[in-house]
């Protein structure tokens, strides 16, 4: 018998080789793919550094010899139809910056982050959780800050940022670098908001109901959806989707916070979960499950099954987005109920007749960066390359595609043509457009409010007016960066509570906790140093408003 | 055969020459096999012995730049962060509890569920049920558990039936107190059939003699799995189990991560989760490292201890 346990413990071994496979690669083959094929030449070809005051713009394109190794995710609206690098846009990008790119996609970002190989550039709108923030990754050495060439390679991105208070802010870091080139946004409805509740129009018109307003109303809409609609779940939706309906204050309004976010009272910082009044948001909340109003199932709910939910009449209210959510939900509908009709309704208010304290606004500088990393050999074509996003050209290349094909001009203005808006091989606009041109995705560019406005529905342009109906802007916090030498104390405290709050959430609201605990989560709270972060917070907003 | 004969070669040999010697006389007889074993040792020495050396970022403030040895040194900062967590006796707690219990109820399966299809005599049947059995096994992670949370649902399959006998119809993934028993029952369904042909394999080597004189010595069906077939692949389970006992601090990270939400932290956070968020989705390399090499060393511990019982016990051992 002894003689068959040595074959045996071959196959194990072998076995265990193969399993070691999988368990060894993450870390190796991150390594290997990399190390740019960049051709050396040091002719960085047109503007030098100039201390004049007249600005030198760079000339494109660019002398064309120099290959770029550039790692991005790519958006999922290219890869429905081809691969990025066999677009009409990336050759037009290349052909007009004059630069040649070689594309690596990221798949994991902190994986590539801790390789220690770096390509010449990288997008990503990760860098902001980097421990420490993005000024530590310029300190570890990982980021070149384009600081010294804001006024001549990188000229055109300086303007952009001069004529904008809050993109200037949010594009520093707290000791005045630039660490690269922020994706920019517009205040334009579609672009610094795009979510929020939607809700069953038809079924509101044939109950005799108009959009809910307050808390209170709310919960007799939905008990009508129940009652006399029969859905089955009258508001269905995943946790982090009602988290964040929290976060932006579209459920939290009426209790005069948000719920897991930071906002300011006449500059002095609250955090929702830590506040009294959060208390009564989850008994709120507490009553919509335990009435079986919400989902029961909510902890496990995922996307697809939400927006079945919603389709198919098991729910009546949800939260989505003017695009993704009202536009795809009723370009399915359309032809399987000709009644079936949606409508956006604004964040919900303590009385009638008040205005939102809170609604969803993403902010204008969302974190979504490229910089150029220290592995960079041609920093200057780089810059330059970067740059491009922000010139007149390049914001058409970005935002419109390329003329005579997804766009043309009309008086002196680009519209969008119908290969992209009505695509003849059926592609839904995004994709179609993201062929040609870089949005709807976050990159080195501005993103303004035409690319909604050209391609929405009435239905939906009139949601994006709803959702943004609050007073938000004299409570909103744009993304602030903690002062460095104090990121890891915040970093380790945020990174408990957060887990501690997000999980009593959860307990509060299905009733596995009774809300009669709420003083011993307060008191954990503080035990876990709460004010201590907000304190943090707090330091950090002052420096930022200066 | 070659490999087979030159660990013979090995064992057989009288210990009177000292190691060296020895292995340089094997080496020379034996080239060909070494040559055979040569790549496998390379890619246990490049792949898992050389990255071990990368732990040493538990002890470290790892900055990516810098490189592995270019950190500064941070002493046991992590470790003593890790201990004075709030969450430490959880972790722990809920590891020891979902590895024990997978232990208990989902190592014995596969052996009853072998045991079980040895006796079936309709050779179609039982590879109909075979077939059936590793199916699970072969379906992408993502997808099973995509399926256990719809069938665990309050409309769920399983829930409906479980409904049935008076049980309260709740999607199960939302209350703690369900967690262990859907990981741990979805994870025998997952794998009995697979774990079930290394047993297989080993009963259909035991000798058919011994049957026969079980039989003359008139023992029924029950007592010749008793005496004759639990005896002859006990070297398999011992070995199986050692193995087993190594990983009990590693619970599957992947399955757990698709499964749990935030309700359900209470039972369903394992140290390897809290390793995943600390590590990959706050940036924390160093921090997750420390926990890591703790998970390591734990289990390290408990695969020696193991062995060193079975040694002694049934003179079975990995070595």
């Amino acid at each position: 018998m002894k003689k068959r346990v040595i074959p045996i413990l071959l196959t194990i071994v072998l076995l265990a080789a193969l399993f070691s496979v999988c368990a060894c690669t993450p870390a190796g083959s991150t390594t290997t793919t990399q190390k740019g094929t960049t051709t050396t030449t040091a002719g960085t070809g047109t503007s030098q550094s100039s201390t004049t005051a007249t600005p030198v713009y760079p000339t494109y394109p660019l002398d064309g010899t120099v290959t770029l190794k550039y790692a991005s995710a790519v958006s999922a609206h290219v890869t429905a139809v081809s691969t990025w690098p066999d677009t009409p846009f990336w050759q037009a990008w290349q052909d007009q910056t004059g630069v040649k790119l070689e594309l690596q996609e990221v798949t994991d970002f902190s994986l590539l982050l801790a390789s220690g190989d770096y390509p010449d550039i990288i997008t990503s709108g990760a860098w902001g959780s980097y421990s420490g923030g993005i000024a530590k990754a310029i300190d570890d050495g990982i980021v070149m800050p384009i600081t010294d060439y804001l006024d001549t390679l990188a000229v055109n991105y300086k303007e952009r940022l001069m004529s904008n208070e809050e993109w200037m802010k949010g594009a520093t870091t707290p000791d005045g670098q630039f660490p690269g080139f922020y994706h920019l946004r517009s205040n334009d409805p579609g672009v610094s908001n795009s979510y929020g509740m939607i809700m069953r129009k038809d079924w509101l018109d044939d109950l005799g109901l108009s959009a809910p307003v307050t808390a209170d109303e709310f919960i007799d809409t939905l008990t009508a959806f129940k009652n006399d609609k029969s859905a089955v779940s009258p508001f269905s939706i995943p946790i982090g989707e009602l988290r964040n309906m929290g976060n932006w204050g579209i459920l939290t309004s009426p209790y005069g916070l948000v719920s897991t976010g930071y906002f300011h009272t006449d500059g002095k910082v609250h955090y929702g979960a830590f506040e009294a009044s959060y208390k009564d948001y989850l008994i709120w909340l507490n009553k919509l499950f335990s009435d079986g109003l919400l989902d029961k199932n909510f902890l496990t709910l995922d996307t697809a099954t939400k927006n079945s939910n919603i389709m198919n009449g098991i729910s009546g209210a949800t939260g989505g987005y003017a695009g993704g959510g009202i536009g795809v939900w009723m370009g399915t509908m359309k032809d399987k109920d000709p009644e079936y009709e949606l409508v956006g309704v604004g964040s919900l208010v303590a009385n009638a007749g008040d205005k939102a304290l809170f609604s969803q606004r993403q902010a204008l500088v969302p974190g979504q960066l490229s910089v150029v990393t220290t592995s960079c050999k041609n920093p200057e074509i780089a810059v330059q390359f970067l740059n491009y996003g922000y010139t007149e050209p390049g914001d058409l290349l970005m935002q419109f595609g390329i003329e005579g094909k997804s766009f043309e001009m009309r008086d002196g203005k680009p519209y969008y043509t119908d290969l992209v808006l009505k695509n003849p091989d059926g592609l839904p606009f995004a994709q179609a457009l993201s062929q040609y041109d870089f949005c709807p995705e976050n990159g080195p560019y501005i993103q303004g409010g035409e690319f909604c406005f050209q391609s929405y529905t009435d239905i939906q342009n009139h949601a994006l007016a709803v959702w943004r109906d609050s007073d938000i802007l004299e409570h909103f916090i744009a993304p602030v960066t903690i002062d460095p030498k104090d990121a890891e104390e915040y970093s380790t405290i945020t990174s408990e509570i957060f887990t501690y709050i997000n999980e009593n959430f959860a307990l509060f609201v299905t009733g596995e906790k009774s809300i009669s605990e709420f003083d011993v989560y307060i008191d954990t709270l503080k035990s876990m140093k709460i004010e201590r972060m907000i304190e943090l917070y707090q330091n950090a907003y002052d420096k930022y408003m200066g | 055969m070659a490999i087979e004969g030159s660990i013979k070669n090995l064992q057989l040999k009288k210990h009177s020459d000292s190691f060296g010697i020895r292995l340089h006389k094997d080496l020379r007889k034996n080239y060909d096999a070494y040559l055979l074993i040569l790549p496998a040792l390379l890619f246990y020495i490049l792949f898992c012995y050389k990255t071990m050396a990368g732990a040493v970022i538990a002890f470290k403030d790892y900055i990516p730049a810098k490189g592995i040895w270019g950190s500064p040194w941070a002493g046991l900062k992590h470790f003593e962060a890790f201990f004075g967590s709030y969450y430490f006796q959880r972790l722990l707690r809920n590891t020891v509890v979902i590895s024990l219990v997978s232990l208990a109820i989902g190592f014995p399966a596969p052996i009853v569920f072998a045991l079980l299809l040895n006796e079936v005599r309709n050779l179609k049947f039982k590879r109909t049920v075979q077939t059936i059995t590793y199916m699970p096994h072969f379906i992408s992670l993502v997808v099973v558990c995509s399926l256990i949370r719809i069938f665990t649902m309050d409309t769920g399959v399983i829930v409906q039936l479980l409904a049935l006998f008076g049980f309260e119809p709740v999607s199960l993934l939302t209350k703690s107190r369900y967690f262990v028993p859907v990981y741990v029952l979805s994870d025998i369904w997952q794998h009995i059939g697979w774990g079930s042909i290394l047993y297989l394999s080993a009963l259909s080597s035991i000798d058919p003699t011994h049957y026969e004189a079980a039989v003359i010595d008139g023992a029924g069906r029950w007592k010749q799995t008793l005496h004759v077939t639990l005896p002859g692949i006990s070297s398999t389970i011992i070995i199986m189990f050692i193995l087993r006992a190594g990983s009990i601090m590693n619970v599957g990270f992947e399955k757990i991560i698709l499964l749990y939400n935030e309700g359900i932290y209470e039972t369903s956070d394992v140290i390897s989760t809290f390793v995943y968020r600390k590590g990959l989705e706050q940036f924390q390399w160093s921090y997750s490292g420390a926990v890591g090499l703790f998970n390591s060393i734990i289990n390290f511990i408990i695969v020696v201890i193991v062995n060193k019982i079975s040694r002694r016990v049934s003179e079975t051992s990995l070595w």
